[in-house]
């Protein structure tokens, strides 16, 4: 039975008002898109990922406009972004021409180009600075040093164990039309190129859950794997517009990426080698990449022949339960109205009841 | 002065803040009427990866794209795809390389584009030499006689 209940209008433009008024509660002054862009820059970055879209304005306003609830945020740039036109696929980025701010290897010390911190918490004693508190202006640092650098070519370090063949090679199928999960409906066994796309918009704790459920004894072989590298920096974006009928860069982004080497025992056909997960994201987004990287190795277990046992390892547990704007609807829709639903259950259970209890009697 | 390809010279201006491009038009006075002959629009670009870094592609994700197209009174055509959603900078882009394409503006602009080419290699430079600040120095402790 569907009852059609009408009223609450009037509760409805209130309730709007008052989640309008938290934000500006005790009227302190505005925050600007660019102090959130630059002051949390790693939630905007999180935002970009989740909500699958490369704009930190958006992602900002984003932000603001969900008062830092950021799968609110995401859901938001989510929204916007399927009022857009799809103009162009680019060409696959080439994370090897990257203008690097980071990038360290926790297998090898000594690599070409160096171990380069770059800017991060690692070394931070992780205690909070009350000079925060009142921090009066920011000072922009003016320091330019703009002359040619000594080195700008940083090799891929996992490289190394290529030459010996000690590590899996990536396999070209060659094939130019990855599954794209905007336009094509899941599907499974799941491709690769299907569950890194849904990975790279995936939720972070999610993700960071299950990568650490594996190393704990939960996964592939609870093995402990080895960050070969890390990196995070900027990339050029080509497309090759049919007009032009050349390729073009249309501007850059910044890109965090892990390659993350895992034991494997070896079967028939292989001997023993190292595996590789593979982590990508947009932004500085590190420990996310971290943890994609090693989803990404659990879920290549079914093509090693490894036995499935546990949630990291089934492609339909981690592939359908990853995405935060689906799984936040769905639990959340539980508070919409009910009323008849739960009329039918009620009448059901009291009909149960009394059936045993009068038998009791009888 | 070197030559500028139509490829690189569409690449710097892509990288190219919105008061250079129009510093440019300006400088040469260009001040004729030019046609749109789409958007400038906004609209999305699917950005993609390769599997493990150097394998199959994958899509990574999409971006923001706005896409300009002018005609000079010339006839010359321009156009521009930025990433992000200035209308405004991907309409200047545009303007200039159609201007770029035409011999008599090319010779005025051609100085000007190697300054911005030059801008930007400085502040990637500038990237760099930053991240190679805290880049670390190893130092082994040697112990015992060896």
């Amino acid at each position: 039975m569907y009852v059609a209940v009408k009223g609450g209008e009037k509760a409805i433009k209130s309730s709007l008002k008052l989640l309008e008024k938290k934000r500006k509660e005790t009227g302190t002054k505005s925050i600007e898109i660019n102090q959130i862009k630059e002051q949390l820059s790693f939630a905007v970055d999180r935002v970009i990922n989740e909500g699958s879209l490369y704009d930190k304005d958006l992602s900002a306003l984003a932000i603001k406009q969900s008062q830092g609830d950021l799968v609110e945020a995401i859901f938001l740039l989510r929204a916007y972004r399927t009022t857009l036109e799809r103009y162009a696929y680019s060409t696959a980025i080439d994370t090897s021409k990257i203008i690097i701010k980071r990038r360290i290897s926790a297998s090898f010390k000594d690599i070409p180009g160096g171990q380069i911190l770059g800017p991060t918490f690692d070394y931070s004693h992780r205690l909070l600075d009350f000079s925060l508190m009142k921090e009066d202006e920011i000072n922009s640092y003016e320091n330019i040093n703009n002359q040619e650098p000594k080195n700008k070519e940083f090799p891929s370090v996992i490289d190394y164990l290529n030459n010996e063949n000690l590590l899996e090679q990536e396999i070209n199928n060659l094939n130019d039309n990855p599954f794209d999960v905007t336009r094509d409906p899941m599907k499974f066994p799941a491709s690769r190129d299907q569950w890194m796309q849904i990975l790279a918009r995936g939720d972070e704790g999610f993700l960071l859950g299950l990568s650490y459920s594996a190393i704990r004894g939960f996964g592939s072989k609870g093995t402990h794997p080895f960050v070969g590298e890390i990196k995070y920096g900027i990339v050029d974006i080509f497309i090759s517009p049919d007009e032009l009928g050349f390729e073009i860069c249309i501007g850059e982004i910044e890109i965090s990426e892990c390659q993350m080497i895992d034991q494997f025992e070896g079967n028939k056909n292989t001997p023993p080698q190292f595996t590789r997960g593979y982590g990508l994201t947009f932004g500085y987004n590190e420990r996310k990449s971290m943890a994609i990287s090693i989803v990404d190795r659990a879920l290549k277990s079914e093509g090693y022949g490894e036995e499935i046992k546990f949630p990291i390892q089934d492609q339909e547990f981690v592939l359908y339960h990853a995405d935060n704007v689906e799984a936040q609807g769905f639990v959340t829709h539980l508070k919409l109205p009910h009323y008849v639903d739960f009329q039918g259950e009620l009448n059901l259970i009291r009909k149960l009841r009394n059936e045993i209890l009068q038998g009791k009697k009888l | 002065m070197s030559e500028i390809q139509r490829k690189d010279w569409i690449s710097i201006l892509s990288k190219t803040e919105t008061i250079d491009l129009k510093n440019c038009i300006e400088n040469i006075n260009y001040t004729k009427d030019y046609k749109i002959i789409y958007g400038p629009n906004v609209g999305s670009i699917m950005i993609r990866a390769r599997l493990g870094g150097n394998g199959d592609p994958y899509n990574l994700g999409e971006a923001t794209l706005t896409k300009c197209v002018i005609k000079l009174e010339e006839g010359t055509t321009g156009y521009s795809y930025h990433l992000g959603r200035d209308k405004i900078r991907a309409e200047y882009a545009a303007v200039l390389d159609a201007l770029m394409q035409d011999n008599n503006y090319y010779s005025k602009l051609q100085s000007m584009i190697l300054d911005l080419k030059d801008k930007i290699n400085k502040k990637e430079n500038h990237i760099i030499n930053e991240s190679n600040s805290s880049k670390v120095d190893f130092f082994t402790l040697v112990r015992g006689d060896g």
